[in-house]
Formats: structure tokens, C-alpha cells, sequence
């Protein structure tokens, strides 16, 4: 264990969505008595990253790993001068920085023009709340000019166009399918596994990112926390969207940072593989997290607050942890869990339901750094909500998905008076930063000690217990 | 529940090209095109703008902006005016219990949209007029507003331009053999069973 030294944290980005960097005084990695604890310390078997130390390393070996991929899987059906759309999500950026997944997309462009003789390939990224985000990552990675002009980002309140489904119509973004072909270009992060529950991970983004707001509706609102995972699968396998289809790019990532690309043409196949791999990757990690009695979460990154990450664990799922979401026998609330949970129980429909409060671990959530752009009120209407200084809490209060925000939550000068203030009312010195530190988690002293007591006992755990049954709930033997 | 407006959106004319955009993502139909000088120009109309934002998050040339409001717009329908039975009729028809938060953004219940498809609202642009829905994200509770408007019996099909497309499948709607097809791989039959459990006076619609 490496006493007192922190993991560097992601920095801070000049958005529209975020306060300026300059006014972002301290980071929770430079408070005294924070330490940085490795995943690999913890869980020695969970796969090494491959080392990315520059941009010009990382665009090198993405390229390499992409290529090697990209040569098993059958690009036959498109023809010299056929239309393709690579499509991918803003989420793959906010991945290790982001350029691990532009690479990405830059070799398939490269490799469909090498090997089928076309140059008219559209690179289109979906996004989440925060529209101009594609933008900003097109123009950042200089995407635009690497697609010849012909990069896009798009929303989903753009332009629609009906699917039918075995299940229905659903509606999905006019402009991701416009081309002849299609190029699935996604990631495995384990991420809202309180939506997803690592049921058809792989098939997600065709109910959200490509998706329009009424698919995406649907997807959170109108099926149970399971059964919403039907709906991107049935996208997936409409005649529509099958005649397009050409294969699936996949940026490998774990706990430990990037671990690969994988390629292949049968979604559904690759999707097997993946639900296995999420397990094995991500369950110790989350297991370990679960176990936590009593902490003060700092919230440092520039995403919105559920998608903040620790351990390459959400921020919105620590809210979640104290149940165990990869189990499928537990039946908890249906539509947006996270949602539904974090309100009050007013209603005697909820009676003889489980209903799991919000973890009761998060004595106290201290907002330091954040985007705006995701309805968040909830968080700090359940839980004991600190902000940090003016600018990010007029930020969240001039947003229109968090008007009411700091209704409910504390605005104090700075982090540190922030965390003393936290301290004392908490009675904890279990710190855990969500800054997006690669490879690790960035927590006090007493709780990386604590970690490093425990994780021996969850790792067996995970692997005696939990995952036969994580597997045998999801068919794989 | 009230909601304060202090914004609204304002068109920049020299930027704007009339492509549309606006007029057709607006949830609460505030947006119109305006012939000046001979072409056509974008206009909002600032008494129903209700600051959500996402015209100015895709307008192709970033001609608009958020300015204040000389006195704030107070959104909101009074649940109480309406007779409790019948939200609570449609609220279950819709399978939903009538506290239940709909939009998450603004934090309006069931209650409250079904109050508001009382007091005459019949299109999802109505109901965020009246209720402040659809006016946060513009993504989550589309389905849902469209499911408390269904349940009185309003046929919804299109809305005026993109901002939503038409109604889709819940998980009372699907067939039994697409539930017995797909039940082992996505436990519909389990989740269909809870939220029966948790709508009791449901029933299919």
C-alpha cells in the first residue's frame, strides 16, 4: 500500500456546462490525508490496463489493437462508394480521457475506406442531456476534419423515424440511419447498472443514444428495471435496423482502465461475451464498495452527478449499493429505481414492496465539481448535500434539470471548510472521492485501510457465491 | 406544485436562417417562423416560454440565448381545483399512483398532469404549458404524459413537428406470447407481476 500518495484526478474542462476551471480551487485528491488505492491492489486478478502514458502511445496502440480486431470480423457487405455510419456515444469520451475511444473511431473510419472503397463515411454521435456535448468531443479529438467534414453529434429530440419492433414501433434518430450501413461503435463501462443490470449491456445505446425521447421514454418509464432491456434488443433485431447492420466495434474498459477493442458481426454473440466479462470485471469492485458502512462522498468531476466515477464505479451506483443490483431475483422498484427510491414512500401502493432507501452508508455528499445538464434534485433532497462556493452552486441552480437543487442543499465557502463541516456532523473519517482517478479510488486513510482489509474476503466471495449466481440468472453455465 | 420562470429565450434575427429547428423541438409550441424583410425568421413567444433550453442547445447557428424576465412566469396546476376520484381514475388507468413523479426535472406528479388533462389539456404541449412537464430534459416522461392523455380516452398520434412521434408499448401492452417468448433472457412475467403488484386497481388499458 502506498501511503499518502493520490491518483492524479481527471481535470476539469472548459464547457458550457461546467464552471470555468480557474474557479475550481481545490481538488479532493490534494485534502490532506487522501490516498490513492489501486483496483489492482485490491484485486490482483482483474486484467492490467494496457499502459497509456501520451496521447501519441495510446493513439499508436488503440490503432494497432482496433486494426487486429477489425481483421476478423466480415466488412464484405459494403460496397466502393457505399454510405456508412459509424455510430457511437458521447459516453465513450468521458472514458481514460477520451482518446482511447476517438482512436477508436478513427481506425474504423480508416479501415472501412482501406477495405471497401469508400470514403462516404458519416461519424455520428448520439448524445445524453446535454446536447452540445457531441460537439464539443467532435471538435476537441478534431474528429470534423478527420471524417472530412463529416461528423455530427446529434440529440434526441432531432428528427425521428419509426422502427417496427416484434414489440411495436419505437422511433430512433433519422440522421443515425441514413446511411446504407451501420457501424455500432459503443463500450462496455459497466455504468446505470440500476437500468441495465448487465442484461443486454451491449444493446443499450440502440434505446438511447441513437434512440429519440420517446424510445428512451419507454426504456426508463413504462417497463420494470428487467423487462426495459427487451426493447433495445428488439431495435436491434427489426428488419430495419438488421438490413444496416454490419458489426460491432467495443472499447474494452475495466475497473483497471483500457483493456482492449473487441469486433465482431453478431452483436447478440458479443454481447454474451460481455455480460460475462462485466461480471467478473466490475462485481468485486461494486461488492466492495457495497460493504461500506459510513463514508462522505466528494463529488469532483466533470460529468453530471450520477455519472461521476470512482473505481470506475457511478456515483449513482454507490447510491444504489446497498443492494445488489447484479441479482436479478431482486425485484425493486420498477421505472427509474434511482429515482423512485430517493422519494418519499407517500403512498400505500408501495406497501409489502421492497423499496430500498438510498444507501444509507452516504452520511454526506459534498458537490466540489460537477457539470450541470441531469435531473439531480433527488440526490440532494435524500441526502445530506454540501456544494462548493458560488459558481457551482449557481450552475446548478441556473440549470433548467436542477432548478430547485439548492433548495434542498448547503452552499459553503470552500472544500475543506466543506469536509470539516462534513466530519463533524458524519462522525466519519471515510472519505471517497468520484473524480475519475484511472485504475484506482481516491479515499482517506482510515478507508483505504479498511478497503485493504476487506477486499480479500469480497474477492472470494464474489467468485464462491456471487457470480455462479449471477451467471446461472443469466443463462451462462 | 409552482414552478418560477425567471428566463426566456430570445432569437438573435441576424443569425437566425428560419431552418425550423426551433419550432420544431419547442415542447411547449412557443416558437413560430416570422416573415422579415423577406425572409422567414424565428420567434418566440416569451408569456409560454418556459427557459427549458433546448431550442437554444440545437439551434444549428447559436442565435439563441436566455434573457431574464421583467417579472418571473409562474407555471403549475392546482390539483386541488380538480375532483381527487377522477385523477386518481386516470392516474390508475395509467398505471401509475398519482403521487408518483413523472417528470424528474421539475419533480410534477401523476396527479398533477392528470389535473391539468381535467382542466382541458389534450396534447403533451398542453400539459407542459400548464404543468412545466417536458420542459426540463424534454426526454424522460414524454411516455408517461402520453399515458395519463390515453388513459382519459384522447387518441394521441403526432405531435406539430419532432417533439414526439407517437405512443409506444408499455409492459401491460404486450402480447402474452412476446412475454412467454422472451421471459427467461429479460424477466417480464417477474416484472409485470411487481408493478401489478403496485398498481392493484390497474388493469389493462
Amino acid at each position: 500500500m502506498k501511503a499518502n500518495t493520490t491518483l492524479p484526478p481527471v481535470p476539469p474542462r472548459i464547457s458550457p456546462y461546467a464552471i470555468n476551471p480557474s474557479l475550481l480551487s481545490e481538488r479532493a485528491a490534494n485534502l490532506p490525508g487522501m490516498t490513492g488505492v489501486t483496483i489492482s491492489e485490491l484485486f490482483p486478478d482483474i486484467p492490467k490496463p494496457i499502459s497509456l502514458e501520451s496521447p501519441e502511445i495510446i493513439r499508436k496502440k488503440i490503432r494497432q489493437i482496433t486494426l487486429n480486431t477489425l481483421a476478423k470480423v466480415d466488412l464484405s457487405k459494403i460496397q466502393p462508394q457505399d454510405s456508412v455510419n459509424i455510430l457511437a456515444s458521447h459516453h465513450g469520451f468521458s472514458l481514460y480521457g477520451g482518446e482511447a475511444y476517438a482512436e477508436m473511431l478513427r481506425t474504423i473510419r480508416d479501415e472501412v475506406e482501406h477495405r471497401c472503397h469508400t470514403s462516404n463515411i458519416h461519424l455520428c454521435v448520439g448524445a445524453g442531456m446535454r446536447f452540445r456535448e457531441p460537439e464539443e468531443y467532435i471538435q476537441k479529438y478534431e474528429l470534423d476534419k478527420y471524417f472530412h467534414g463529416k461528423a455530427f453529434g446529434m440529440a434526441p429530440v432531432d428528427q425521428g423515424l419509426p422502427i417496427e419492433t416484434e414489440i411495436g414501433t419505437f422511433y430512433a434518430v433519422r440522421r443515425a440511419f441514413s446511411a446504407r450501413w451501420i457501424i455500432h461503435a459503443h463500450n462496455n463501462d459497466v455504468r446505470e447498472l440500476h437500468y441495465h443490470r448487465q442484461m443486454g449491456r451491449l444493446f443499450k445505446p440502440f434505446a438511447m443514444s441513437y434512440a429519440t425521447i420517446e424510445t428512451r421514454s419507454t426504456y426508463h418509464q413504462s417497463m420494470g428495471p428487467r423487462s426495459a432491456n427487451l426493447i433495445p434488443r428488439m431495435i436491434y433485431d427489426s428488419p430495419f435496423v438488421q438490413e444496416k447492420f454490419v458489426c460491432s466495434v467495443i472499447l474494452q474498459v475495466a475497473p483497471t482502465g483500457i483493456i482492449g477493442v473487441n469486433a465482431h458481426n453478431d452483436l447478440l454473440e458479443q454481447d454474451k461475451l460481455f455480460t460475462r466479462l462485466n461480471l467478473s470485471l466490475y462485481g468485486k469492485i461494486v461488492t466492495l464498495l457495497s460493504c461500506i458502512e459510513e463514508v462522505i462522498l466528494i463529488i469532483d468531476y466533470p460529468n453530471s452527478i450520477p455519472y461521476t466515477t470512482a473505481g470506475g464505479i457511478l456515483f449513482c451506483n454507490f447510491v444504489n449499493a446497498n443492494v445488489d443490483e447484479f441479482d436479478l431475483d431482486i425485484p425493486f422498484t420498477p421505472f427509474s429505481r434511482y429515482t423512485d427510491a430517493l422519494y418519499p414512500v407517500t403512498t400505500p401502493l408501495y406497501q409489502g414492496i421492497l423499496l430500498p432507501p438510498s444507501n444509507p452508508a452516504i452520511k454526506a455528499l459534498i458537490i466540489n465539481y460537477c457539470l450541470k445538464g441531469h435531473p439531480s434534485t433527488f440526490f440532494a433532497q435524500q441526502l445530506p448535500t454540501l456544494v462548493v462556493g458560488a459558481a457551482q452552486a449557481d450552475l446548478l441552480r441556473g440549470c433548467a434539470l436542477t432548478p430547485t437543487f439548492m433548495d434542498y442543499a448547503i452552499q459553503v465557502e470552500d472544500l475543506r471548510k466543506g469536509v470539516d463541516f462534513a466530519r463533524r456532523f458524519s462522525k466519519t473519517d471515510y472519505i471517497l472521492a468520484f473524480d475519475g482517478a484511472v485504475g484506482g479510488l481516491n479515499v482517506s486513510g482510515a478507508l483505504a485501510e479498511w478497503m485493504h482489509k476487506l477486499a480479500p474476503d469480497v474477492a472470494k466471495k464474489v467468485d464462491n457465491v456471487l457470480m455462479p449466481k449471477w451467471l446461472r440468472q443469466r443463462g451462462i453455465h | 406544485m409552482v414552478r418560477i420562470v425567471t428566463q426566456f429565450a430570445v432569437v438573435d434575427r441576424q443569425k437566425c436562417t428560419g431552418c425550423k429547428t426551433c419550432v420544431q423541438i419547442c415542447p411547449v409550441t412557443a416558437i413560430k417562423l416570422e416573415e422579415e424583410e423577406g425572409k422567414p425568421r424565428a420567434l418566440i413567444d416569451e408569456k409560454y416560454c418556459q427557459a427549458c433550453m433546448i431550442c437554444m442547445t440545437r439551434c444549428p447557428e447559436i442565435a439563441i440565448t436566455m434573457n431574464l424576465r421583467s417579472s418571473p412566469l409562474k407555471i403549475g396546476t392546482e390539483v386541488s381545483q380538480a375532483s381527487s376520484g377522477e385523477v386518481a381514475a386516470i392516474c390508475r388507468k395509467a398505471h401509475m399512483y398519482p403521487e408518483q413523479i413523472v417528470c424528474y426535472c421539475h419533480r410534477i406528479q401523476a396527479k398533477e398532469v392528470a389535473a391539468a388533462i381535467l382542466s382541458g389539456a389534450k396534447t403533451p404541449e398542453q400539459v407542459a404549458r400548464m404543468t412545466g412537464a417536458r420542459t426540463g430534459c424534454g426526454i424522460l416522461c414524454i411516455t408517461a404524459v402520453i399515458r395519463l392523455l390515453r388513459a382519459t380516452g384522447l387518441e394521441i398520434e403526432r405531435a406539430p413537428g419532432y417533439q414526439w412521434y407517437g405512443n409506444t408499448v408499455s409492459i401491460w401492452d404486450l402480447p402474452d406470447e412476446v412475454m412467454q417468448k422472451y421471459d427467461k433472457e429479460y424477466y417480464l412475467l417477474r416484472d409485470r407481476k411487481d408493478l401489478d403488484e403496485i398498481f392493484p386497481g390497474g388493469g389493462h388499458q
